[in-house]
């Protein structure tokens, strides 16, 4: 095929892609991670001064936090999530979404239409008051029906596929909007008290209500949190660096293991409670397994930069992405140690997982989501570059800094927290009453919140460099 | 023995199944015979057309 022949091909194949729809996701995206992070540093300033609370029920910590975790994990990280994939799951498949453009404009706007049910719901106070699964029934129905159209809008795509070959980033999407599917249904199940009313009441009970909770918890984080996210690894950083994957075949091996391995680790959250010895145990020795496809796919992904190490120093975004697979690899080492029960003994309850989970949420889910967005705005809106890449460096660094003060600050906040806890003195008595500890960790607390402040800065500074790119415009050092 | 006191054995019997099924995809992604394929769809990412606009 000649070259003219092979453009032209390109160019018709290209005009079928659904583009819009990836666009608007984009700018959804970055509305919501600016939302997470700005409700998420009021809450942290809401642990170091409660007057913040305002007196207020709407605006208490109980009803913001999950606000600021579902913005998170479900606003920021799942649009951005199926705007990638849209895109991903087209360009590698060489076809456009099944279903077409309304199809793919129901599925984005009624997953926005779920957020804003699910967080006016939190503020109102109503909850089912299960972990990472706040949303009452009727806004669970809904995101049911809008996540089947979205599995079978992946599906429809991949079979009417160009390329003979599924590429594995598509297997990992495909593993998350698949297994967040089953694990919503079986962890929602639940009778609602009144059809007009918002209360339900969960199929489970006692230990099985825990132990369903949890397995669906920390799936979310394996599926939701890991699995999609690494789909977008798979993708974008090979685009970034325009090098294959390091190992195809070692992605296979990290898809298989990451797929057996995780779904059994739930009952590492259940540890020394009434969950039997032996579930705990295999909860921890899954989690433990774990390391090896998590370590696995991080050394795939910073290796297909092997001999493009150079690009780095000129792709900003493509840092955000090498940082991410790194923070990747940090937080699941973190998490299995975590999971070891006399670890765990310390570790549980404290703000030493409130430390781990953002190691997670912001060095890899966000960072690897910023990698994404900066590579891909000027693709989608046909711009040779960013606006700034200068902004983006400070994007960058400021974001760095930030979460190493707000994960050195829990650490050490939560170890201390641990310990104060189990002090005794010479005659058994506890050391320290609980507000002791409190007190103790209100510095931590306020280096937390910085932390988290420039974070929230870093990502206004990446709406505003994006913007400008999306106009068109090229700053001025960027143009001379 | 009866079939209901086999049944226990023969039920914990998946977890072997899937450790095969869990081998069998290991040993299929090792074969030394599928590195070209492999080859060929690391590369899908890089003739997808993107930015060629």
């Amino acid at each position: 095929m000649t070259a003219t022949t092979m453009n032209r091909v390109r160019s018709e194949v290209r005009e079928d892609y659904l583009e819009d729809v990836v666009r608007a996701s984009m700018a959804l995206t970055m509305f919501w991670g600016i939302a997470a992070f700005t409700v998420g540093v009021y809450i942290a300033f809401q642990l170091a001064f409660p007057a913040l609370n305002l007196g207020l029920e709407w605006t208490t910590f109980g009803r913001l936090r999950p606000l600021h975790t579902s913005a998170a994990i479900f606003a920021f990280g799942g649009t951005a999530l199926i705007g990638s994939s849209f895109h991903v799951v087209q360009r590698t498949c060489r076809a456009q979404l099944f279903g077409g453009e309304p199809v793919a404009w129901f599925i984005l706007l009624g997953y926005q239409f779920f957020i804003v049910v699910a967080a006016t719901g939190y503020l109102l106070g109503i909850t089912q008051g299960r972990e990472y699964a706040e949303p009452e029934w009727y806004a669970d129905l809904w995101l049911t029906l809008v996540w089947v159209v979205y599995l079978v809008a992946f599906v429809g795509t991949l079979v009417k596929r160009q390329e003979p070959h599924i590429y594995v980033a598509n297997w990992f999407y495909l593993s998350f909007i698949l297994t967040i599917a089953m694990l919503h249904v079986v962890n929602n199940l639940a009778m609602p008290v009144s059809f007009v009313g918002t209360k339900s009441y969960s199929a489970f009970a006692g230990v099985q209500d825990a132990l369903t909770q949890w397995w669906y918890g920390h799936n979310a984080v394996g599926f939701f949190l890991t699995a999609g996210f690494l789909g977008m690894m798979y993708y974008f950083i090979p685009k970034a660096a325009n090098r294959p994957v390091y190992s195809y075949r070692l992605s296979i091996v990290h898809f298989w293991s990451l797929i057996f391995l995780y779904i059994w680790a739930g009952p590492h959250h259940l540890h020394y409670t009434a969950l039997p010895e032996w579930a705990q145990m295999l909860g921890m020795a899954f989690s433990v397994m774990l390391w090896m496809p998590s370590w696995g796919g991080m050394i795939n992904g910073l290796m297909t930069l092997s001999g493009a190490w150079d690009k780095l120093r000129t792709d900003p975004g493509l840092r955000f992405s090498v940082t991410a697979v790194a923070f990747y690899g940090m937080s699941t080492f973190e998490g299995p140690v975590m999971s070891i029960r006399p670890v765990n003994a310390l570790s549980h309850y404290t703000d030493w997982t409130i430390g781990h989970v953002h190691s997670g949420a912001l060095g890899w889910v966000a960072f690897i989501v910023f990698g994404m967005m900066y590579h891909l705005v000027p693709v989608l809106w046909g711009r040779k570059d960013l606006y700034s890449k200068t902004l983006a460096e400070v994007h960058f660094w400021i974001s760095t800094i930030g979460i190493v003060l707000y994960i050195t600050a829990m650490w050490v906040s939560g170890i201390m927290q641990g310990l104060m806890w189990r002090a005794y003195d010479e005659l058994g008595f506890l050391q320290y009453s609980f507000v002791e500890t409190v007190q103790a960790m209100h510095p931590f607390y306020l280096i937390r919140a910085m932390g988290g402040v420039l974070f929230l800065i870093g990502g206004l500074v990446m709406a505003y460099n994006l913007w400008r790119t999306a106009r068109g415009d090229v700053a001025r050092t960027a143009a001379a | 023995m009866d079939l209901v006191s086999v049944y226990p054995a023969i039920k914990s019997l998946w977890t072997v199944w899937l450790v095969l099924i869990f081998a069998l995809l290991i040993a299929r992604a090792l074969r030394p015979s599928r590195k070209p394929e492999f080859a060929r769809a690391a590369a899908i990412p890089l003739k997808d057309g993107e930015g060629q606009e």
